[in-house]
């Protein structure tokens, strides 16, 4: 067949580019505005905002500047991706998918939806995907100098991000990931994390190892105030609010390595023994514990003031949130990371899971269970007959909440609310309290 | 009997054992089986979940929802044993020798199973006696076995290359080609023939049946009346899920001359390289990392390539891409295919969301014909 | 002579030397055949003419291997854009909503189908959407643009499940929300489900808009808001498939 360009698939325009995206893309590159956001946030330190959350925004504001302004490479990863790798090399990583929740959060996620309708990418994939994919094509995302992505947790999280290192014509890695932790699996990993680290220093200006030390160093200093703060979360009332704990996931998933991400945690376990100590419970009538698995819809919705203030039902722990791994071992870094990355308990037989979800439910006193049933979500979708009935049998009601965390057009708020009202009338009449 | 859910499981090493063992090939999931997996979920898993009582299945790493399968599968206990095979998404050489380990274990554990010393556990990864499966499968001269299995189905998949050559050039149905294809599926997993001593002799039983299974089968269709000339098109996708699209194609006055998927194809669309003196389980993973690639790997431009030279090579003006409802890998690879092919001068990629039964259905005979429209309009 | 045979309505359109001289249209109901066969004698005897005066008939539509006279079937994709383009020329993108399906379609520079997407399995975006909301809140769909333009703000209605969006409403009116505020929110609902169409195959103008809900201007006010531009709605929107068919009769009549 001869090679014709056919004229009647004109260039495609990308949807999504509206006025206030194209001022935004401009902004975020412009050295004033990242001085101007940075002489705001230590005003907010001023006048006393909380130190966590000011942990929080610097830590992304120290990236982003970094990123957007090019004065570090920027590297997109995938959620599961170690990101101390990325830092150990001296780079910023970039989340789409954790993006997408920002962009949901600030009004951005109709544009970046748009972009991706207009790339073909059909409304029954992940909108956690689509959104990332869209927000970096239009420019709302910094530009990535390599992707790095693994093949857990989903097909959606490598596969988008392949999209989006051909759409930018960057390197991609990808880490192949047994699905069976062994001797031999592990070192397959630790290799590919090798050979990964030394692509990108090949062929990324700007990067080198000497950072890695220091990135493990991070790392394991801000998971032992993890783990405090774990333990802390524990207390019953829960000291600090679940809807708030699913939005700082993004820390969980993005920081490790970071140097503000110990801080940050420090920080959240300093405040919820303030808040144990002085009794200010932010549930203050807390009737019911739940566990809480995947993420949640991040635009503005009445979910959690219904479930929290009006029904007193506090988010007493998330899966996201489990810490599955040990120390890493700065002398064998990439044994290391591929051993956090193996002990992710969401990869392999659904065993794994199961053993981590019973284990929230006995030690965070769990009177329930929600699963955010994510649109397009089918890793976590596909176990809902498994938990459910699991959950039966240790005696523990389980609800399965559909929903769409990004994109706004496809949930029913209403229904939600009917569902997890009826969840709780539920366990009420059950009377399955754990003994506090 | 052995049920095999993905093409990245060899048919060899079931045969090597002796095993019958087919792909998975369904009408549609079972009304009964419904709550297993959720609705919004490839009809192709969802398919795949039934009570396979004392038979084996084995399971690939190929998506998320076949995760899904192989939990459920064990979980409720619907299948004597459930074995899962982890596939690397790329074909350097520690994947080759990955891939190699993970398709020996596989052999050992089969033919453990049928001499009752595997131990049966819902988490395979590491039954008792391994090492003692490893001596009985050499004092069954597996390693042979395996070379001249593959040997056979070289054979085998000449013979479907053949057949579809003949699709190619219009001289025999796409549906009735693919119908043959299954019929090979079917033939591989008759006891009578696998069971046979000489099965997986090259020139054996299995390879003279299903030679006479498609000499009868393409001698008594006749040609395809195609008086006007009608416009080729090519079919993609992740699996097929049943022929009723390719007829829906073919009745809306569309030649089909090449179908790029899984069932049945990508399973029997190459030829090995046997060499001797190598591990036959490194060459049968090379073999299957190198084949065709399928949406789920990694292997750079080569899926768009292939699908361009198909496509130039048999003179289409058109693709139609297959995906199963809620198939994530179909839904990034017809991105990628679209905009790849469209690069490279390849004007018309119709995206067909499939179901099984799909192709009964007046809205797809609508689309295909609409895309017959266009084409002919070109 | 040009018949589409569409899931809520059948519509007719005749030609003469390529003018058009006689339309006609009635519901569906079940009998296919019979009600084409209405429809064919409801187009002929407007003019006194019968069938042997018909050269060359094209039908489509969702029922068109059900209509006996027909010489030739048509998808309603290639009618619908033969027929906005004689319409409205220079029409590029096409939306067609109908009663229970809805269309875009891309023509290129020169008139001929580029690229389309179709819902046909859902009735978000659909007229029959509209027809629910309009039934449950007691309106009239007629006054559907007038309530658009009184209201101050689209109430925020989720655009992809009907089921969804009826509670939703239900909801809304419990809470008080006015009446045209949910009903310039239904509008939006229906615009947003149609953008994702229309990204997929490439928005460019002029943008043409067919099909029964062509002429409920509360819609085609949505979706020129979120399109930010104009929405060209011809006189004989809703024969527009019809009389794409019946310009690709009268093409076949003269080669003939």
């Amino acid at each position: 067949m001869a090679k014709t360009v056919d004229t009647r698939q004109s260039p495609r325009k990308v949807a999504g580019e509206t006025r206030r995206i194209k001022i935004i893309r401009t902004l975020a590159r412009k050295k004033w505005v990242h001085n101007v956001a940075g002489l705001v946030i230590k005003r907010m330190e001023k006048r006393g905002a909380t130190e966590y959350r000011i942990a929080a925004i610097r830590a992304f504001a120290d990236d982003l500047r970094s990123a957007y302004r090019k004065e570090k490479p920027c590297i997109y990863t995938s959620a599961f991706v170690p990101n101390e790798l990325v830092y150990g090399l001296g780079g910023v990583p970039f989340l789409p998918e954790a993006a997408s929740g920002f962009a949901a959060a600030f009004g951005f996620a109709r544009e970046s939806l748009s972009a991706s309708e207009s790339l073909w990418y059909p409304p029954d994939l992940c909108s956690f995907h689509r959104a990332g994919v869209g927000a970096s094509v239009i420019g709302l995302a910094p530009q990535p100098d390599a992707v790095v992505v693994s093949s857990q947790l989903c097909d959606g999280g490598k596969r988008s991000l392949y999209q989006v290192s051909k759409a930018f014509d960057c390197p991609f890695y990808i880490l192949d990931v047994p699905y069976t932790e062994s001797p031999e699996s592990l070192d397959r990993l630790a290799r590919q994390i090798e050979e990964v680290a030394e692509g990108l220093e090949r062929e990324v200006p700007g990067l080198s190892g000497d950072h890695m030390d220091e990135a493990i160093a991070n790392s394991n200093s801000a998971r032992s105030h993890y783990l405090d703060l774990c333990d802390l979360r524990r207390y019953i009332p829960s000291p600090w609010r679940g809807r708030e704990a699913l939005n700082y996931v993004v820390m969980f998933l993005w920081s490790w390595g970071s140097p503000w991400l110990t801080r940050f945690y420090k920080a959240l376990k300093e405040h919820s023994e303030s808040i144990i100590q002085q009794g200010e419970y932010p549930v203050k009538n807390e009737r019911f514990r739940l566990a809480w698995s995947n993420l949640r819809p991040y635009y503005t919705t009445r979910l959690f003031d219904y479930l929290e203030d009006e029904l007193g039902a506090s988010i007493a722990f998330e899966e996201f949130s489990y810490m599955y791994w040990e120390p890493l071992d700065a002398n064998d870094p990439y044994l290391s990371l591929a051993k956090k990355i193996m002990s992710n308990p969401g990869w392999g037989p659904i065993e794994r899971r199961l053993e981590v979800i019973g284990k929230l439910v006995d030690e965070f006193s769990i009177d329930g269970v929600v699963q955010f049933a994510q649109w397009g979500c089918r890793q976590y979708n596909g176990a809902v007959s498994i938990l459910s009935d699991y959950l039966r049998r240790k005696g523990i009601p389980f609800l399965s909440l559909a929903g769409d965390g990004v994109d706004e057009r496809n949930s029913g708020e209403a229904q939600s609310l009917t569902r997890l009202g009826a969840f709780l009338e539920l366990i009420e009449s059950r009377d399955i309290r754990s003994s506090r | 009997m052995i049920h095999l859910a993905c093409s990245y499981i060899p048919y060899e090493i079931p045969l090597a054992a002796g095993i019958p063992a087919a792909r998975g090939i369904f009408e549609g999931p079972l009304p009964s089986m419904e709550g297993y997996l959720p609705r919004d979920f490839c009809p192709y898993a969802r398919a795949f979940i039934r009570n396979y009582k004392d038979d084996t299945v084995v399971i690939a790493e190929s998506c998320d929802a076949m995760r899904r399968v192989y939990d459920v599968l064990r979980y409720w206990n619907l299948a004597r044993r459930v074995y899962f095979v982890d596939v690397p998404r790329t074909c350097n050489k520690d994947a080759v020798s990955f891939y190699a380990e993970e398709l020996k274990r596989l052999a050992f554990r089969l033919i453990g199973s049928q001499k009752s010393l595997c131990q049966e556990s819902k988490d395979l990864r590491k039954p008792q006696g391994l090492e003692e499966l490893q001596e009985l499968a050499e004092l069954q001269g597996l390693s042979e076995r395996l070379m001249l299995s593959m040997a056979t189905m070289n054979e085998i998949r000449k013979e479907v290359s053949q057949v579809f050559r003949l699709v190619s050039k219009g001289q025999l149905s796409a549906a009735k080609g693919i119908e043959i294809a299954v019929g090979v599926n079917q033939a591989l997993a008759n006891p009578g023939l696998i069971e046979e001593p000489s099965a997986f002799v090259p020139g054996g039983i299995l390879t003279q049946r299903i030679k006479e299974m498609t000499s009868k089968a393409t001698s008594e269709t006749d040609p395809p009346n195609r008086s006007k000339r009608r416009i080729p098109v090519g079919v993609t996708g992740t699996c097929l899920l049943d022929p009723s699209l390719i007829e829906c194609i073919e009745n809306a006055g569309l030649d089909v001359v090449f179908i790029d998927s899984c069932i049945p194809l990508r399973t029997l669309d190459f030829i090995i390289d046997i060499k001797e003196k190598t591990d036959p389980f490194h060459v049968l993973a090379e073999a299957y990392l190198s084949k065709v690639p399928c949406p789920r790997m990694f292997k750079g431009t080569a899926r768009i390539e292939h699908l361009y030279k198909l496509a130039s090579d048999h003179g289409v003006k058109g693709l139609i891409y297959s995906a199963p409802k809620f198939c994530d890998q179909a839904y990034y690879d017809f991105i990628e295919i679209k905009h790849g092919l469209r690069e490279m001068g390849m004007g018309y990629v119709l995206l067909l969301e499939s179901d099984y039964g799909v192709g009964r259905t007046g809205q797809v005979l609508t689309r295909v014909e609409a895309f017959r429209e266009i084409l002919e309009s070109v | 002579m040009g018949i589409d045979v569409g899931s809520s309505v059948t519509k007719g359109v005749l030609l003469s030397d390529g003018n058009i001289v006689s339309t006609f249209m009635l519901p569906t109901g079940t009998e296919l055949s019979i009600t084409a066969e209405e429809c064919i004698e409801g187009l002929l005897k407007d003019r006194g003419l019968t069938k042997k005066d018909v050269l060359y008939t094209v039908s489509t539509g969702y029922g068109r291997t059900q209509v006996k006279e027909a010489d030739k079937t048509v998808t309603e994709i290639t009618c619908h854009s033969r027929g906005a383009k004689a319409l409205a020329s220079g029409a590029r993108l096409i939306i067609d909503i109908g009663g229970q399906d809805s269309k875009v379609i891309r023509l290129d520079e020169d008139g001929m189908v580029a690229d389309f997407v179709m819902n046909d399995k859902c009735a978000a975006g659909t007229g029959r959407f509209l027809e629910v909301m309009a039934e449950r809140l007691g309106v009239s769909l007629f006054d559907f643009g007038r309530m658009w333009k009184t209201a101050k703000r689209p109430a925020n209605i989720s655009s992809t499940c009907t089921v969804f969006a009826e509670s939703e409403v239900i909801s809304l009116l419990s809470a008080g929300i006015a009446l045209d505020t949910i009903i310039r929110g239904l509008c939006d609902a229906v615009a947003e489900r149609l953008l994702g169409m229309i990204h997929r195959v490439g928005l460019v103008p002029r943008v043409v808009m067919t099909g029964g809900v062509s002429k409920n201007e509360g819609v085609r006010l949505s979706l020129e808001k979120k399109l930010a531009l104009k929405v060209t709605v011809p006189e004989m929107s809703q024969f527009a498939g019809a009389y794409g068919a019946a310009i690709i009769a009268n093409e076949s009549a003269v080669q003939r």
